[in-house]
C-alpha cells in the first residue's frame, strides 16, 4: 500500500529530472522545513528538500570541517557537491540553524545556480512582531521569485499553493491517525516514507497517491505484532534502514508510533489558515508550527507538544536521535531526557552519523526494548 | 636569544587601568545586591544598554563573565563537568557552559582569581540569537534559577540597514523594557537611557578609530593586549567613563602610532585570526610574538566586537559605520533611541558577522581584515567550543588563501582547556611560519 512512496524516494532524483522533462517547470531545493512552499508552489515550481544519502563524500571538507559540522548537513552537501542534485535551478533556505545555513552558503558559492535565496526567518516563533516581521520577508521572497520566473504570484495562485499544501498536510494527518490504534496500521517506517516522500514529489500527485491509501487503509490488516510502541524524538529523520531495523529485525517486537520530526508529524500538524493577506496567512501557520529546537525559546513548546503526541499515540518508549554535531537538538535532549525520566518512560539517545552501526544501534534498541517488556 | 628589537616598544599605559575597570565591575556585579542595586546580566550583543534606564542596575555581560571563567582553567573545567553530568554535551557552547557551570555550583570567580562562594544570580536578564544557541543558553539558565528574562530575536544582520529588521529589533527593545519594568519593580528613566545610548555609540565608534591606528606598521597594539581594552565596552558601554576610557586609549594608541612604537619589537610577520581566542591558553600570542616576532593584529572578533563596521559602497572596504548622531537621526524618545541603536547595532558589530545571514559575506569581512590590517598571514581559531565561529572557518580559510595570504586553522576551544592541546597548536604554528620562510627568532 505504501510501497510507491518509498519506491519514489528512493528514486528522487530521477523522479525530479522526470518531472522537469514532463511539466518543464523548475526545481528549487531546500534545506529546512522552515522555507515556505507554499510561494514556490504557486510558482508553478517543484520543491524539493535537500537531504543526504547516507553516503560518504571527500568532497565536503574542504568546505565544512567534520568535526564540527552535523552529520546531515554535510551528507546533503556532499551529495549535492557529487552531483546528485544537479537538476536544481535554484536553492532556498529558510532559517533555522547555523549547520543549514552553512550548508547553503557553500552550496551558492560552489554549485551555482539560477536561483537562490536565504530567508530570514526569525529564530524565535515567540516573540512580538515576528509575524509581520516574516510576512514581509516572504513579500521580499515572492517579488525575487517573480523576478525571477518573469511573471506575477497571484493571489488565485497563492491561493492554489496553500490549498494543495493544506490537503497533503490533513491527508498526512489522516494517515498518521491510523497509528493511534491498538495494532497500528501504519509502520514507522510506512510513516516515514510517506511524509518524506511528500518533501520531494509533485504535491498534487502525491494527494492523489494518499487518497488512494486513504480510501483502502480502513480494511487493512496487519500481520504483525506491534510490540512496545516508540516515539521518535529529533531532526530530520531520513533513515530508512533505522526505522526498519527498529521495527523489522530486533528480536522484540515494537512499532514506532508517532515521532516529533521535521521529517514528520511536526511538519505537517498544522495548516494555513486563509486570510485575505496570504502572506500573513503562510507567516502564522510557520511561526505556530511545532517548532524545532533552535525556535523554541523562550517558553517551552516542545515539550507540551511531545507529551501532547505521546498521550495520543500512546507512546510506551523513547528514541531520541540526534545527527553528530546537531547542537540544538543536544541542548533540548538533556532537558526532554528529565522529563521523560519524570514520567518513568524508558528512552534512549542514539547519535546519528552520516553512516549508521546498525548493529550496534540494534542491540542499544533491543536493551531499551527488553525494559520495556517486562521480561528481565 | 632575541636580536635586538626592530622596532621601539613600551607597555601600554592604560593597561592597567583596564584592568581595574574590569576588577571594579566584576566587584560591583557582585555586591549589587549587598549594595541595594539590581543585577543585570545580558549578553553583549545589543542588549547591554537598554537596560541603562534603570538607575540602580549593575549590568554584566554574559561573555566576559563567560570568558573569565574559561581563563580560570580549573574552575572552568568544574564548570564543563558539571554541566556534563547534568546531560549537556561536550560538543555545547563553551561559554554556556562556563555561565551554567557557575550556576550549577553556586560559585564564581573574580578577574583575580578570588574564589566567591555565591554566582551572582541577576534579578533580569537578557540576550540576543546572534547564534540560536545564545538563547537557548539563557533559557536553560533562567529556568533553572528561576530568573526573569527577555530574548530577543536577531534574524540577520546582513543586508544591514534593513528597515523591516530594524522596526522587528525596536519592537522588541520596547517589549523588553517593559518586561524588565514588571520583573524587577523599578521605573525605567528614558533620560538615562537616551543618554546610556548615545554613550555606547560615542564608544564603540571610538574604537573603531583605535582598531583603524592599528593598520600600521609596526602595530601599536597585539590582539592579546586588545582583549584587556575590550572589556569597558562589553560590560558597561552606557557610562561615560568607557567613553573616556576610549578616548585616552585612542589617544595614547594614536601617539605611539606617531612615534613608532610596536606592540612587538621584532614585528616581522602580521597574522590575523578570526575568532574569539582560546582563553585558557593566550600564552599561545606571546609564543608567536617571541618566537616569530609575529603579531596578531587583529581580527574579525576584535576589531566588531565593541564597534560598528559596514563595506564602503556595500562592496569596498570595511569602515566605521556612521552613527545614528552624525546622520542626525532623532533620539528624544525611548522608542527613537531604541531604534537608532538597533540601526546601528545591526551592522558588523560584536559578533553579528557570525550571524548565519552572513555566511556569505562572513569570509569577505576575514579578507578584507587581512588585507586592510596588512597582514601576511592568518591563523584562524577551529573553536570547537562555539559552533557560531567555526563554521564558516573553513570558507575563511578558503578566501584568504585564495587571495595569496597563507592562512591556516588550528584547533582550540574558547572555553575548554581539555581541547586545547598546546604542543600540537605550537608545532602547527611552527610548520606555518617554516613554510613561509619565516625566521625564528630564538634558537
Amino acid at each position: 500500500m505504501f510501497e510507491k512512496f518509498g519506491e519514489i524516494l528512493e528514486n528522487r532524483h530521477e523522479y525530479a529530472r522526470e518531472w522537469k522533462k514532463r511539466t518543464g517547470g523548475k526545481v528549487v531545493g531546500f534545506f529546512c522545513s522552515y522555507a515556505p512552499e507554499e510561494p514556490l508552489q504557486a510558482a508553478g515550481i517543484l520543491p524539493v528538500r535537500i537531504i543526504g544519502g547516507h553516503k560518504s563524500s571527500d568532497k565536503v571538507g574542504k568546505f565544512i570541517a567534520p568535526n564540527i559540522g552535523c552529520s546531515f548537513c554535510r551528507d546533503a552537501l556532499g551529495r549535492g557537491l557529487e552531483g546528485d542534485y544537479d537538476y536544481l535551478d535554484g536553492i532556498v533556505q529558510g532559517q533555522t540553524c547555523l549547520h543549514t545555513g552553512e550548508a547553503f552558503w557553500v552550496w551558492e558559492k560552489h554549485l551555482p545556480v539560477e536561483f537562490s535565496y536565504f530567508l530570514a526567518v526569525p529564530h524565535s516563533t515567540q516573540n512580538v512582531g515576528r509575524e509581520k516581521y516574516l510576512a514581509v520577508e516572504y513579500a521580499k521572497f515572492k517579488k525575487a521569485l517573480e523576478e525571477w520566473i518573469g511573471k506575477e504570484i497571484t493571489n488565485e495562485d497563492l491561493d492554489r499553493g496553500i490549498d494543495t499544501y493544506n490537503t497533503n498536510r490533513q491527508r498526512i494527518r489522516q494517515i498518521f491517525d491510523y497509528r493511534k490504534q491498538d495494532n497500528p496500521l501504519v509502520t514507522g517506517t510506512e510513516a516515514l516514507d510517506l511524509a518524506l516522500s511528500g518533501q520531494i514529489m509533485d504535491r498534487n500527485e502525491h494527494n492523489q497517491l494518499m487518497k488512494e491509501v486513504l480510501e483502502k487503509l480502513p480494511d487493512r490488516q496487519m500481520d504483525r505484532d506491534p510490540g512496545t510502541r516508540i516515539m521518535i524524538i529529533g531532526s530530520v529523520n531520513t533513515d530508512r534502514e533505522f526505522m526498519d531495523m527498529v521495527e523489522n529485525q530486533c528480536d522484540l517486537p515494537a512499532t514506532i508510533v508517532i515521532d516529533d520530526t521535521c521529517t514528520g508529524i511536526r511538519y505537517n500538524f498544522n495548516d494555513v489558515n486563509p486570510q485575505d493577506d496570504r502572506l500573513m496567512a503562510i507567516s502564522l501557520r510557520y511561526n505556530h508550527r511545532p517548532p524545532c529546537p533552535n525556535k523554541d525559546w523562550p517558553r517551552r513548546r516542545r515539550i507540551p507538544f511531545i507529551k501532547h503526541l505521546m498521550k495520543a499515540y500512546n507512546v510506551e518508549a523513547v528514541i531520541l536521535f540526534n545527527h553528530k554535531f546537531c547542537q540544538p537538538h543536544q541542548l533540548d535532549n538533556a532537558v526532554i531526557e528529565r522529563e521523560l525520566k519524570a514520567m518513568d518512560i524508558p528512552n534512549l539517545t542514539l547519535e546519528f552519523d552520516i553512516r549508521i552501526p546498525i548493529g550496534q544501534f540494534r542491540t542499544r534498541v533491543e536493551a531499551m526494548l527488553e525494559t520495556t517488556m517486562d521480561i528481565i | 636569544m632575541s636580536t635586538q628589537a626592530k622596532y621601539k616598544t613600551e607597555p601600554m599605559k592604560l593597561w592597567k587601568k583596564a584592568k581595574e575597570f574590569k576588577t571594579n565591575h566584576f566587584k560591583e556585579y557582585h555586591d549589587a545586591h549587598k549594595n541595594g542595586k539590581l543585577r543585570f546580566l545580558a549578553s553583549t550583543a545589543l542588549s547591554i544598554s537598554m537596560h541603562s534606564g534603570f538607575e540602580n542596575a549593575v549590568i554584566m555581560g554574559a561573555e566576559p563573565f563567560a570568558a573569565n571563567v574559561a581563563f580560570w582553567k580549573d574552575f572552568g573545567i568544574k564548570a564543563m563537568e558539571i554541566c556534563e553530568a547534568r546531560g549537556m554535551s561536550r560538543e555545547l557552547c563553551g561559554y554556556s557552559k562556563c555561565v551554567w557551570g557557575a550556576e550549577f555550583m553556586n560559585q564564581n570567580i573574580m578577574p583575580a582569581g578570588t574564589m566567591l562562594d555565591e554566582w551572582g544570580k541577576p534579578d533580569f536578564a537578557s540576550a540576543f540569537s546572534l547564534a540560536p544557541c545564545h538563547c537557548k543558553w539563557f533559557q536553560i539558565l533562567c529556568e533553572n534559577s528561576d530568573t526573569p528574562m527577555y530574548l530577543f530575536d536577531l534574524p540577520k544582520a546582513y543586508p544591514y540597514n534593513d528597515e523591516n529588521l530594524v522596526e522587528y529589533m525596536t519592537g522588541q527593545t520596547l517589549a523588553c523594557i517593559e518586561e524588565a519594568e514588571k520583573a524587577v519593580g523599578q521605573p525605567f528613566i528614558d533620560e538615562l537611557f537616551i543618554e546610556g545610548v548615545k554613550n555606547e555609540i560615542k564608544a564603540y565608534d571610538m574604537w573603531t578609530e583605535i582598531m583603524l591606528l592599528n593598520q600600521a606598521i609596526p602595530a601599536p597594539m597585539d590582539e592579546k593586549t586588545m582583549f584587556s581594552f575590550i572589556v569597558p565596552n562589553l560590560t558597561r558601554p552606557y557610562d561615560p567613563a568607557t567613553y573616556e576610557f576610549m578616548k585616552e586609549l585612542r589617544d595614547e594608541v594614536q601617539d605611539r602610532v606617531d612615534r613608532g612604537i610596536a606592540a612587538v619589537g621584532n614585528e616581522q610577520f602580521r597574522l590575523i585570526t578570526d575568532a574569539i581566542p582560546p582563553w585558557p591558553a593566550l600564552e599561545i600570542y606571546r609564543y608567536l610574538e617571541r618566537e616569530y616576532g609575529a603579531v596578531v593584529v587583529g581580527s574579525p572578533y576584535v576589531i566588531c566586537l565593541c564597534g560598528c563596521w559596514k563595506f564602503e559602497n556595500d562592496e569596498g572596504d570595511l569602515i566605521p559605520t556612521p552613527t545614528p548622531m552624525d546622520l542626525g537621526m532623532p533620539m528624544n524618545t525611548r522608542e527613537e533611541t531604541a531604534k537608532a541603536l538597533c540601526w546601528y547595532r545591526s551592522h558588523f558589530s560584536t559578533e553579528t558577522p557570525y550571524n548565519i545571514a552572513c555566511g556569505e559575506v562572513l569570509h569577505e569581512l576575514t579578507l578584507k581584515i587581512a588585507k586592510q590590517w596588512k597582514a601576511d598571514g592568518g591563523t584562524l581559531h577551529q573553536n570547537q567550543g562555539c559552533t557560531m565561529q567555526a563554521l564558516g572557518g573553513l570558507e575563511s580559510r578558503n578566501a584568504v588563501a585564495e587571495a595569496g595570504i597563507p592562512c591556516i586553522l588550528y584547533e582550540g576551544n574558547d572555553a575548554d582547556s581539555r581541547d586545547i592541546d598546546m604542543t600540537n597548536m605550537k608545532r602547527k604554528f611552527d610548520i606555518f611560519f617554516e613554510a613561509n620562510n619565516v625566521k625564528r627568532l630564538t634558537k
